[in-house]
């Protein structure tokens, strides 16, 4: 397997709800997918600096939205996948699903 | 008219809600004419009986125009002092106009002086404040408008301004922390001590 581009937990969650809200993922909703499904609730603040770190590694890439009369003009920033950030993501879940692979998870523990 | 009989909640709540489906989206938003229009649509049809019921009340009292006026003036008045909504009393009563004459022709009301009129429940400037010092610049605004809807949100759900406003700041704190890591590493400890400084003294 080719070395893969390290992911955190977070990463990956922020990735997998950009690619299930598309084309509307901006922050609302990558947060509110990210919390219905695996119910944790992280804040702007976090879920930002996640997809700051994931911009800059060019995993995704954003644009803004059409500004609206509403929050003085504030426009909404939406995020995509990138194709490398599709590999990236890829690869990752595949290093998870290798290492869970015929692991008995209920019989695991001491 | 006593504040007994007058049931002010529906239009706090279609109120909020008209404003909900505006930040979403739902509804192009024009000031307070897109709010009048919205709230009666949402008036009519989750309570059909109640617009009906003033108008009866108005239309049994001979002099149309006169008791319209005073029913208006007593109606504005009970909803300003029941509900906590911080509205302008100009889009109040363009509000409540148009609820009681809907179907009539409006040509005698001067719609202008409404156009500049917003709706004054705005989140906590000091907690945008602190939002913006720590943001990266790409992202501020994007942060600041993802707080706003959670706040309008949670005012569409029927929560009390104040409560919103203590919910706002809760989640604009939460942010602070890994915006402040985001910018430490981004431009070291001292760069974001300097940064900070200067954006702090404007």
């Amino acid at each position: 397997m080719a070395r893969v581009d390290d992911l955190t937990l977070i990463e990956q969650a922020t990735m997998l709800a950009i690619m299930r809200q598309h084309p509307n993922a901006y922050g609302v909703s990558v947060r509110d997918e990210i919390k219905k499904r695996t119910e944790k609730d992280y804040s702007f603040g976090s879920i930002y600096a996640v997809l700051e770190r994931l911009e800059d590694r060019g995993f995704i890439k954003s644009r803004e939205g059409e500004a609206t009369a509403v929050r003085g003009g504030r426009k909404k920033l939406y995020f995509t996948i990138t194709g490398s950030g599709q590999l990236t993501l890829r690869a990752s879940l595949a290093a998870v699903e290798a290492m869970r692979e015929g692991v008995d998870l209920e019989g695991a523990w001491a | 008219m006593s504040k007994e009989q007058i049931d002010w909640r529906p239009f706090r709540d279609i109120l909020r809600r008209a404003r909900f489906c505006a930040v979403m989206g739902e509804i192009e938003w024009d000031g307070s004419a897109d709010i009048v229009k919205a709230s009666r649509e949402h008036l009519y049809k989750r309570y059909p009986g109640l617009v009906e019921k003033y108008v009866d009340r108005v239309k049994s009292n001979g002099d149309f125009d006169g008791a319209l006026d005073q029913v208006i003036d007593e109606y504005i008045n009970t909803i300003m002092s029941n509900t906590k909504i911080k509205i302008p009393r100009i889009i109040w009563t363009l509000f409540v106009y148009d609820t009681l004459r809907v179907g009539e022709e409006f040509t005698t009301i001067d719609r202008s002086p409404f156009r500049d009129c917003e709706l004054q429940s705005e989140p906590p400037r000091e907690a945008e404040f602190l939002v913006g010092l720590f943001a990266k610049k790409r992202y501020r605004n994007a942060i600041l408008r993802d707080l706003a809807e959670d706040f309008d949100r949670d005012l569409a759900s029927g929560m009390s301004l104040d409560h919103a406003k203590r919910r706002y700041w809760a989640a604009a704190l939460n942010s602070l922390g890994p915006q402040a890591l985001a910018a430490i590493k981004r431009i070291g400890i001292v760069g974001f001590v300097f940064d900070y400084a200067r954006r702090w003294m404007g």
